[in-house]
């Protein structure tokens, strides 16, 4: 991979934000701004063409679920975490299972239960016996020291577990007895749940829910598509891998330095401020909300193989991206509204400066 | 980070602006063609409209009003399409709208959005070059008049029949006037065409007697025949009253009989003013007349002095001014001899003044008025002993009763040719009336009684006005109104009549009963216009001697019937009558 054009210096310079300026001598600094904009242009195609290798590879073992494969993709080249939600069956695990096949690095899988301890999550330490015979207490990491976790039916666990996970997703790092330990880099979980049982679950708190940059809803497949599963007589061959952890990285590089128009970056501010005064809502997204939207927003436009943010990439990912951060009231269910339909309605309401 | 030549710096904007200017049109042709029909119906009402906004003059062309109407529609039409027009142009895209319309019609996203938003902040990063470079890339060759073709104007044709039964309809309405329905309802009839034309010889009749009036002998005369007097005075009123017989005339002729009628009445008013000028002017001269030389007994007073009074004024002061001079008449004059002068020129001076008025038309002093002066300091002047003062300001009295005289004459002369017209203007009246009784009339019976008879004449004029008229249907009337006049002294003179009776329709509708006249009465009645008073005399046309006092006693009845014409409430058209008729009776000198 090194030897990838997108590889060399200037790209990585490139993504990172920064102009290239540095030299003194005009003609040197024109070669060097046009090799600058041949990397940008190299590492967007890059990017492009992961982003497509993993839509491709994962279509091709999940059928009819096109919308939550985009969206897990484009989570995954954002940086940020996705929460499935479906009716048992679905292929929610499936998903996950492959996605980690697809990516490479180490991939968990948390089963929550209601008696899951933090400490199943995060690991603990045990008292071991040292090579001189004496007693020693060593770090043994959980579950949580992977590149891609599945957390299967989060909404099992008691909220303290929860919280456990979530601290970890926001801020990559655990503290353990005090000491706190960096997750691996890149770091992505898909947190399940599912809507349908509601006895003996948790269900997440709204705050822990803004952790998630997403959240897709997995549907019933059409007709064509069961026919198609049906007819499948095997499981599916495990994909290899298609990407490693480090391209992923610099690929989620490359992302985060698409620059979006100020137009943009206000339609999306626009938007997340419509949430809070469309009817039946309780309250709005936040903050986090448009960093979300702009950072899916960006992965979309990549996907695309534009070198800019439109305002369309926002309208996108809106639903997935605002549905759990919206609180409605009981007025929007006597209504017949949902969060989705109230996001619409707010994407109707948003006119573009 | 430069991302191209400098050409290329700004070829982003560039093309978004010429974009920008393209879609300004676009969105002003597209309200234009979504509210169209504001357009089209600020003509349907603003070409109804036209009888309030832009009413025909009497004179103008029946058709004018088609014509009128249809530029209020179109000048509504357009100043709302104009509207719409700027309007939609000020509703056009923002320079980041054309961008984007840019984008969706090159069916891309945000490439040129994003890339003159980029050009706009500025910006060198990698990424943002990437960015314009592909903007730029998307507008180069970009056939801005086929990405955004004008929306056509063309209606479809359930539209234009829509529009144009709206228009015709409107047009029609903004068309419409009411002397030209009336006068395709009612044509002129030919009584009215015949009246109206002889009114129309009678004002040019009139026009030419006002010509010469100026006397050019006279050493101020100067050109057009007016004198500077005339010129001091200012425009007299007969030619005024010359336009407007013409106008109602042409009114008549076309149809516009309320105008026609309306423009009779101001001519019948303006005339009887006019008219009695010179009635005024020559009882003003008799009354100093009579207050320098009082009459006596005997010969040439009354009648006689009546008939030239302004003479004997003039000729009085001239007299008066002469024995002045005389030293004979110095000599023997006594002191009561100059009092009673003294006295007879306060009392002219006094009636000179009354009859002179305040001022002349143009703020001057009246003739009359400084007639009065120039008695006064006459007055003075003999007051004091100096006779040939005196005698000096009688001879300047003299010449402004001279000038009174002959604007006197002047009023006298245009009087004939005013009561002419008149007359005529009554006839065409007459005629209008007539014709919009026939109208009214048509299968209903008359109502209303005769108001009486004229059963007047006297001595070589026998005779007596006479009508019988019973108002039926339609052309029945024309003979109630013949009785109606006959009633009122145009009636046959040759003729005996006999008692009115029947009944005619009249405007007024008003019921009266006939009267039959057996002793001297005095009835008022309405005969459509307003009271009138007519007195039987019973007795007068037997064919008996005139009484030993008539010739002293008619100057009285001259007095009475140039106060009766002045009456505003004697129809201007009659009084010629009235004047033929008591001319008729003036004593004859033996």
């Amino acid at each position: 991979m090194t030897n990838e054009p997108w590889a060399s210096t200037p790209v990585l310079r490139v993504v990172g934000g920064s102009s290239v300026k540095d030299t003194k001598d005009p003609k040197e600094s024109k070669d060097a701004s046009e090799a600058a904009i041949e990397a940008a242009e190299a590492a967007l195609l890059h990017a492009k063409k992961v982003g497509e290798r993993l839509r491709a590879e994962l279509g091709a073992v999940i059928f009819g679920q096109d919308d939550v494969i985009t969206g897990v993709v484009v989570a995954l080249l954002a940086g940020g975490h996705v929460l499935l939600e479906g009716a048992p069956g679905l292929g929610k695990t499936q998903i996950v299972r492959t996605l980690s096949k697809l990516v490479g690095g180490s991939f968990s899988r948390i089963q929550f239960t209601p008696d899951l301890m933090p400490s199943d999550i995060v690991g603990t330490s045990l008292v071991v016996t040292t090579a001189s015979g004496g007693k020693d207490l060593a770090y043994r990491p959980g579950p949580i020291f992977a590149n891609l976790i599945l957390a299967d039916e989060i909404n099992r666990a008691t909220p303290k577990t929860q919280s456990a996970l979530l601290e970890a997703m926001a801020e990559r790092t655990v503290s353990v007895e005090g000491q706190p330990r960096d997750l691996p880099s890149p770091f992505f979980v898909l947190a399940t749940e599912n809507p349908i049982e509601m006895e003996g679950v948790f269900p997440l708190p709204e705050a822990q829910l803004d952790r998630f940059l997403m959240k897709l809803i997995v549907k019933m497949p059409d007709l064509e598509t069961l026919t198609r599963i049906g007819a499948r007589a095997e499981e599916p061959k495990p994909p290899s891998a298609v990407t490693f952890p480090d391209e992923l990285l610099q690929v989620q590089a490359a992302v985060r330095s698409l620059p979006s128009a100020l137009h943009v970056q206000r339609y999306a501010a626009k938007l997340t401020l419509a949430t809070h005064t469309e009817k039946g809502v309780r309250y709005g997204a936040g903050p986090r909300a448009a960093q979300a939207l702009m950072s899916c927003a960006r992965a979309r436009a990549v996907l695309d193989g534009r070198a800019a943010v439109a305002i369309d990439d926002v309208k996108a990912v809106a639903g997935d991206v605002l549905r759990h951060r919206l609180g409605l009231r009981f007025e929007a269910e006597a209504l017949g509204l949902d969060a989705d339909k109230i996001i619409l309605q707010a994407i109707a309401h948003t006119k573009v400066e | 980070m430069s991302d191209g030549p400098v050409s290329e710096q700004q070829a982003v904007t560039k093309a978004v602006t010429s974009v920008r200017t393209r879609l300004a049109r676009v969105a002003g042709r597209a309200l234009l063609r979504r509210r169209g029909w504001w357009a089209l119906g600020a003509a349907a009402i603003l070409a109804p409209l036209r009888p309030f906004l832009w009413p025909l003059r009497d004179e103008a062309p029946l058709y004018l009003g088609l014509v009128r109407a249809g530029i209020l529609a179109g000048v509504g039409f357009a100043c709302v399409a104009s509207a719409l027009v700027l309007v939609g142009r000020r509703r056009g895209p923002s320079a980041l709208g054309a961008a984007r319309a840019i984008d969706d019609a090159l069916d891309l996203r945000e490439v040129v959005g994003s890339g003159f938003a980029f050009e706009s902040a500025g910006g060198d990063e990698a990424f943002v070059v990437l960015a314009r470079r592909r903007a730029i890339a998307a507008v180069k060759g970009l056939d801005v008049d086929a990405a955004f073709p004008l929306p056509s104007l063309a209606p479809t044709r359930k539209r234009l029949a829509q529009a144009s039964i709206g228009v015709a309809a409107a047009l029609i309405l903004g068309a419409y006037d009411p002397v030209l329905a009336s006068a395709l309802i009612a044509p002129p009839t030919e009584d009215e065409r015949a009246a109206a034309a002889d009114l129309d010889t009678a004002a040019q009749a009139l026009a030419a007697a006002l010509a010469p009036t100026a006397d050019p002998k006279r050493p101020d005369a100067p050109r057009g025949g007016q004198t500077k007097d005339d010129e001091r005075k200012g425009p007299r009123g007969a030619p005024r009253l010359v336009e407007k017989a013409r106008e109602a005339a042409k009114a008549a002729r076309r149809g516009d009989r309320q105008g026609a009628l309306g423009k009779l009445d101001s001519l019948r008013t303006d005339g009887q003013k006019q008219a009695t000028r010179a009635a005024d002017l020559k009882a003003a001269l008799r009354q100093i007349a009579d207050a320098l030389d009082p009459p006596k007994s005997g010969a040439r007073s009354g009648a006689a002095r009546a008939l030239d009074p302004s003479a004997k004024a003039a000729d009085s002061m001239r007299l008066l001014a002469k024995k002045m001079r005389s030293a004979e008449e110095a000599a023997s004059e006594t002191k009561e001899s100059q009092e009673r002068t003294l006295e007879r020129l306060n009392r002219a001076g006094e009636e000179a003044r009354k009859a002179g008025g305040e001022k002349g038309e143009n703020g001057e002093k009246s003739d009359g008025k400084s007639a009065a002066e120039s008695l006064s300091r006459a007055a003075e002047a003999l007051s004091k002993g100096d006779r040939e003062a005196a005698a000096k300001m009688l001879d300047q009295a003299a010449e402004r009763a001279d000038s009174l005289e002959r604007e006197r004459a002047e009023a006298s002369a245009e009087a004939e040719a005013i009561a002419e017209m008149l007359e005529k203007s009554g006839i065409l009246e007459e005629a209008i009336e007539m014709a919009m009784l026939g109208r009214e009339g048509q299968g209903k019976p008359g109502e209303g009684l005769a108001m009486g008879e004229g059963n007047g004449g006297e001595g070589d004029k026998p005779g007596k006005g006479s009508g019988k008229g019973a108002g039926k249907k339609g052309l029945d009337l024309r003979r109630a109104l013949a009785s109606r006049l006959a009633a009122i002294g145009f009636g046959d003179e040759s003729g005996t009549g006999t008692d009115g009776e029947g009944s005619i329709p009249d405007r007024h509708r008003t019921k009266r009963e006939a009267l039959e006249v057996k002793s001297s009465v005095r009835a008022p009645s309405e005969v459509g216009e307003g009271e009138r008073a007519i007195q039987a005399i019973q007795g007068l046309g037997k064919g008996s001697e005139p009484q030993a006092g008539y010739r002293e006693v008619f100057p009285s009845y001259d007095a009475a019937v140039e106060e009766g014409l002045a009456d505003e409430r004697i129809p201007a058209a009659r009084r010629a009558a009235v004047r033929k008729y008591f001319q008729s009776i003036r004593p004859v000198d033996p």
